[in-house]
């Protein structure tokens, strides 16, 4: 009878499973870091977001801040002036690097390795140096200022020309990635129905890659219209909405105005997100499809064509870069061009000396390592973990967010929060902690999106089978999650790492006297008109990223190397 | 290395969001002390003081004349600022009103130059140096463009240099400030805009900072830039072809000066750092890159600085400068501001 | 059913609305060997992921050995499992992944290396030990995860289609030996699969499953002779089916005339339908007068598949056709070939009778 009852009160609630003290862990740490996003991210954007209704002593105005804003035609007229810069930018950035991810793709032209890592190199210097070196090469001393034809290089034709050297390779990565994926036997068909070149072109090849187009304008777009460096540096009188809020808030210390511009500038960085999150899903069902790789007849006049673009972009970028190194090197531009070590004197500059230099050294590496820790766990915890789901999909959709919330407006969401007199972690303010915590928020998206993928591939009964040998979650964790995902890891760790030395938007709101940062130092410097040193520091940033990343090719090679024994299998 | 475990401490403590381990101990007194100093003096100023006094560490913020004010001004509920050390002297005035100083009147105060002091007994604020305007041509650029060496702030005004001057945004600089304060007073009110409004036909662009004129016109990139003349001095020992021009109407001067703000944790240290700020040792040492200091009498020449310095500076009203300060930034913002280089 | 060792009481699992499992009860005796078989979607993994505690039951009992593991998680729970995608351990040697389970019990090291040794010559992977599961073939790599799972000696294994993975050949090699290792431990076993060979050839007892809920639980024989429900016998080898509506308790009709079966339960006048398997039907000499049951037909193809020709006939007045296994010697003797006459009877015994499903 007792049974009965037993079931009579099953039925009217589910069983709710046991939990082994493994189990109870396991929900501790997705608690603690969902704690982390909730503090680092939720937290701080919703302060930022009240603050905008907020009047400067705390009383809630309602909408009165964003009256006032759309009042000041200033503030307003830099709307227009940041879609029309992010929409130029998208165009250019998009049809070049199309065209060069073709030929890496579909021609046989030779030294593709050795392009693609040329076209890379943007992603390892700050956005402000291709700002520096326009003003060397088209300024009023500008080496080749004739080639602009009397128009000026300081406002849009110089924030465009940086910012399409900035998304470059951002835009190639994607573009590659949709045109590897084309299917050889659409093109067999389509040769074999006699389609001229022209007509596989729009027919089978357009269509084809038209998803990777979208995505990479959409990400091309946010990054030119959030970018900070690029107008900062070269923007002149042209106000943009990221140099706006830099304006309002560390100019004129209106924090509330501030947060008001972020939020206008929010509003297109999270529809551009949204539009290719949407994209993205179509293309990976495109990706999932069976399709026979294409390889490329050789054609002398195409991959002579190829060759020959290839080598214009490549002197682009690498005549950017040159004339920055040349900046730092001259004695006293344009009066006294010979060489010398003056510009590296950064001690008696603004921006934080030789220190700043070190700080983001440091910076970057904990960045790396903490961000490594806490994104591949995050993770982890939202693949693999059990229990919690609605916490685990409140993180998933955190880890998500930082994509579309520009660094400044993530900066001055800091300000806001840890700042507040209020908040215990404001002892975390102007130290060094919360620069690292801001830069691992800033580029959670991609990290978690890379840790998430590696994790996918992982057979999903691993846990269930560590399960039924009655072993903890961690120490498979251990043993074989962190192994097989080794490469994954060390991609995380050295995309934070560059990233955190070249990153200026979201801490140049968190520096403190002690932290100054050398990106930060380059916009100081800069400012104060050392833009030589500014250009010097630049390019130590370069050097130092370009170094991690070839330290980190020959670290990837040699796991690779002794790993491959049992690597095949993940492979195949 | 010390300094460095400190930070990774604190990075733990982020990353665990635990709290309080982000706090270290130590033996020297940190002074966090603000200010608009040149950055290449700040170690020079630092070394000099700590010579006599290496218990007290200074922590410099140092950032353009007007961010340094905005930022004190928006941290007055909670001052982070132990002491300023090289803020204008009509900013100090304006956080004097607000009530935000602590006046002191340090050892040695008899001996400054009056004008080198806050009227009120004891002193808000002692100076340290004046820093006058300015106005830096590039020879080089001047002969390339046909342009005449100006001789006065009215010459700026003539067509021939449209497009050719840069000068710094008042809102933000310290420097900026000073020169439209000064034509001001010395056009009134209204010649002031006038002369302001013709001169902004041929301003290239406003820079952010004071000395950015001087320098972009040290390498070319502008032809005149309204800067001031220890700027200018600087870079004209550097090797750039520049002649530093005091204009003949006169010129605006500011003060850099010296104030402990109120409600510091660290009193004593900066009690003692004011006291050292008015010293002997500290005028000389000013005196390495200002002409005018605040004990006139221990003052040597200059290298490139102009010699009619003392005598071209204008009789500057700070009082009627500081509770103008707004308005008249506003009024600036209101006409010239689109104009102005990204950051404000 | 006291002796049992896992026992299912009134077990249901709903995911949202949907209901994978409707209220199923089952023993399974210690050292038996039991196929979950069932089409894909029939609840048959859902109840496997219920016993192993991987995705716990709404409702219901789950008992095993005596003691109620409802709601345990999976590491309280005792058994082994092995996966149709091995989930080997990619970084780990094959002896280390033996030995995974067996390394955090504080067993001596030598003591563990003894029991590798032992588990691998037991899967005739003795010199495998020191190769990456990626190095093996798929059915070595299978062999390495029972080994695994076997490994900590668990009361209870489950194997979750370990063999779908493979091919033909070495699929049924492997049916036999997981089957005689399963003999020589006697461990109790659970096997889902959906390959109904496999759980004839493997199964102590099998329980076919569909739509969440047991068809039918028996040995592979009663399984095979006699389905309990037109489910199963559609579902488990090859049937013939003729509708019919019933005459008396084993008799019916339908427009080839009268069939009999074995009798039934089933009422006069209603819908049934009968079922009987190629292999039993037998052929006649068509000039047989004497035998009242002969049917007469065309045979429309006949298929050689070796031993036997499988021929499709189309008996005179029936509204389909039927599939007869022939012998290729009685193929021969009654000259059966396409496009021929040929005659058959339907022995009643062997002649099921369902009601007709909705």
């Amino acid at each position: 009878m007792a049974a009965a009852e037993v079931q009579v009160r099953d039925k009217a609630s589910p069983l709710k499973a046991k939990s082994s003290s493994d189990d109870k862990l396991m929900r501790l740490f997705i608690l603690v870091i969902g704690a982390y996003l909730v503090v680092a991210l939720a937290m701080p954007l919703y302060v930022m977001l009240s603050k905008s209704v907020l009047n400067s002593d705390g009383g809630f105005v309602g909408l009165s801040n964003y009256f006032a804003y759309f009042k000041t035609p200033s503030l307003v007229y830099s709307i227009k002036n940041s879609l029309f810069v992010g929409l130029v930018t998208t165009v250019i950035t998009v049809s070049i690097a199309f065209v060069l991810a073709y030929g890496f793709t579909r021609s046989r032209m030779p030294g593709k390795p050795i392009f693609k890592t040329i076209a890379m190199i943007p992603i390892l210097v700050p956005s402000l140096l291709p700002g520096i070196a326009l003003i060397y090469l088209f300024g009023r001393q500008g080496i080749i200022n004739w080639a602009l034809f009397g128009h000026e290089i300081y406002g849009p034709i110089g924030i465009i020309i940086s910012e399409v050297f900035f998304t470059l390779p951002h835009a190639l990565i994607i573009i590659i990635t949709a045109l590897s994926i084309a299917d050889a036997r659409l093109y067999e068909a389509a040769t074999a129905l006699r389609a001229s070149s022209t007509r596989i072109f729009f027919t089978v090849t357009l269509p084809g890659v038209r998803y990777g187009l979208i995505s990479a304008g959409f990400v091309v777009f946010t990054l030119a219209v959030t970018d900070f460096g690029a107008p900062k540096v070269i923007g002149g009188d042209f106000n943009v909405l990221a140099t706006d809020i830099y304006k309002q808030v560390i100019g004129q210390q209106n924090f509330e105005m501030g947060a008001v511009v972020s939020v206008v500038l929010l509003i297109p960085a999270a529809l551009a997100f949204f539009v290719d999150r949407l994209v993205q899903k179509k293309q990976i069902a495109l990706l999932s499809s069976r399709a026979v790789a294409l390889e490329p007849k050789p054609s002398r006049r195409f991959d002579n064509g190829m060759l020959a673009y290839a080598l214009v972009v490549s002197f682009f970028i690498l005549g950017i870069l040159g004339m920055c190194q040349f900046a730092a090197l001259f004695k006293f531009f344009p009066y006294n061009l010979s060489l010398g070590l003056s510009n590296y004197q950064f001690d008696l500059m603004d921006g934080g000396g030789w220190d700043s230099y070190f700080n983001s050294i440091e910076m970057a590496s904990y960045t790396a390592v903490f961000g490594t820790l806490i994104v591949f766990y995050g993770a982890y915890l939202v693949e693999k973990g059990k229990g919690l789901g609605v916490i685990r999909g409140a993180f998933q959709f955190l880890a998500m967010l930082p994509m579309a919330v520009p660094g400044l407006v993530l900066g001055l969401a800091y300000i806001f929060f840890f700042n507040m007199p209020s908040n215990p972690l404001n002892v975390l303010y102007h130290t060094m902690a919360i620069l690292v915590i801001s830069t691992i928020t800033h580029f959670y998206t991609v990290s978690h999106l890379t840790a998430t993928t590696a994790l996918k591939q992982m057979d999903a009964q691993f846990e269930s089978v560590a399960a039924s040998l009655k072993q903890p979650f961690y120490r498979t964790f251990l043993r074989v999650t962190v192994p097989v995902c080794t490469p994954a890891i060390l991609d995380i760790s050295i995309y934070l790492f560059v990233n955190a030395m070249t990153t200026v938007s979201a801490v140049v709101f968190l520096y403190s006297p002690h932290t100054t940062l050398a990106s930060v130092a380059v916009l100081n410097m800069d400012d104060a008109g050392d833009i030589a040193p500014a250009a010097a520091m630049g390019m130590m940033i370069f050097y130092t990223a370009a170094s991690v990343k070839i330290l980190h090719y020959f670290l990837s090679r040699g796991i690779e190397a002794k790993t491959q024994a049992w690597r095949r299998s993940i492979e195949n | 290395m010390k300094k460095s475990f400190y930070r990774g401490g604190s990075v733990i403590a982020g990353a665990l969001l635990a709290m309080g381990l982000a706090t270290g101990a130590s033996a020297a007194t940190d002074l966090m002390v603000y200010t608009a100093v040149e950055a290449e003096d700040l170690k020079k100023y630092a070394a000099r003081f700590n010579e006599d006094h290496p218990d007290i560490n200074i922590n410099w913020v140092r950032d353009s004349t007007g961010i340094v004010t905005a930022k004190l001004l928006a941290e007055k509920a909670n001052p982070r600022a132990d002491i300023v050390w090289g803020l204008a002297a009509t900013s100090l005035l304006l956080m004097k009103g607000e009530g935000m100083l602590e006046p002191y009147a340090p050892a040695g105060l008899d001996a400054l130059d009056p004008k080198f002091r806050d009227k009120s007994s004891p002193p808000s604020w002692t100076g340290m140096d004046a820093w006058v305007a300015a106005i830096c041509v590039n020879t080089v650029e001047a002969d390339k463009n046909n342009l005449p060496m100006p001789s006065s702030w009215q010459d700026l005004t003539k067509p021939v240099y449209k497009g050719h001057i840069a000068m710094p945004n008042p809102n933000s600089s310290g420097t900026g400030f000073l020169d439209v304060s000064s034509w001001l007073q010395l056009f009134g009110e209204e010649g002031g805009w006038a002369f302001m409004d013709k001169l902004h036909q041929n301003i290239g662009h406003y820079t952010h900072s004071g000395s950015k004129p001087c320098k972009q016109a040290a390498r070319g990139e502008v032809a005149i830039g309204v800067s001031f003349a220890f700027r200018g001095a600087k870079s004209k020992a550097s090797g750039a072809p520049l002649e530093v021009i005091i204009p003949s109407e006169g010129i605006g001067w500011d003060m850099e000066a010296t104030a402990i703000i109120k409600g510091t944790k660290n009193l004593d240290a900066a009690k003692t750092l004011a006291d050292w700020s008015v010293s002997e040792k500290a005028n000389k040492m000013y005196n390495e890159g200002y002409a005018v200091i605040g004990i006139q009498s221990l003052a040597k020449p200059v290298e490139h600085f102009p010699n009619n310095i003392p005598e071209s500076m204008i009789d500057n009203d700070f009082e009627w400068a500081a509770s103008n300060r707004k308005r008249i930034l506003a009024e600036w913002q209101k006409r010239y501001d689109s104009k102005s280089e990204p950051k404000s | 059913m006291t002796d049992a060792f896992l026992r299912i009481e009134n077990l249901t699992k709903n995911f949202g609305s949907f209901t994978a499992l409707r209220n199923i009860s089952l023993s399974v005796l210690e050292g038996e060997f039991v196929c979950f078989l069932g089409p894909s979607g029939c609840g048959k993994t859902t109840l496997l992921r219920a016993i192993a505690g991987l995705d716990i039951q709404t409702q219901g009992r789950v008992e095993q050995a005596g003691i109620d593991i409802s709601i345990l998680p999976p590491s309280e729970r005792d058994f082994g499992i092995v996966f149709q995608s091995y989930a080997l351990f990619p970084n780990l040697t094959v002896e280390k992944n033996v030995a995974y389970g067996l390394e955090s019990r504080r067993a001596a090291r030598t003591e563990v290396t003894t029991r590798v040794n032992e588990l691998l010559s037991l899967v005739d992977l003795a010199d495998q030990g020191k190769k990456y599961p990626s190095q093996l073939s798929g059915g070595q790599q299978q062999r390495v995860a029972l080994a695994r799972a076997l490994a900590t000696s668990p009361g209870l294994l489950l194997l979750d289609e370990p063999l779908s993975a493979l091919d033909a050949k070495v699929r049924t090699h492997l049916r036999q030996e997981i089957k005689h290792l399963q003999r020589r431990l006697a461990v109790t076993t659970i096997m889902v699969t959906h390959d109904q060979e496999e759980a004839l050839t493997m199964a102590d007892r099998i329980v076919v499953m569909n739509h969440g809920i047991i068809e039918q639980i028996g040995s592979p024989e009663d399984i095979y002779a006699a389905p309990a429900s037109e489910f199963v016998a559609q579902f488990i080898g090859t049937m013939n089916f003729v509708n019919v509506v019933v005459a008396s308790a084993n008799q019916g009709t339908h427009q080839g005339g009268v069939l009999e079966f074995s009798p039934n339960s089933l009422r006069p006048r209603e819908s049934a339908r009968l079922a009987f398997r190629p292999e039993d039907v037998e052929i006649l000499e068509k000039s047989d007068e004497h035998n009242r049951d002969k049917v007469l037909g065309k045979v429309v193809s006949a298929e050689y598949l070796g031993a036997f020709l499988r021929v499709t006939i189309a008996p005179e007045g029936w509204e389909s056709t039927l599939l007869a296994d022939i012998s290729t010697d009685i193929a021969a003797r009654f000259v059966v070939e396409a496009g021929g006459d040929v005659a058959f009877r339907l022995p009643p015994e062997k002649i099921l009778a369902y009601q007709e499903s909705e």
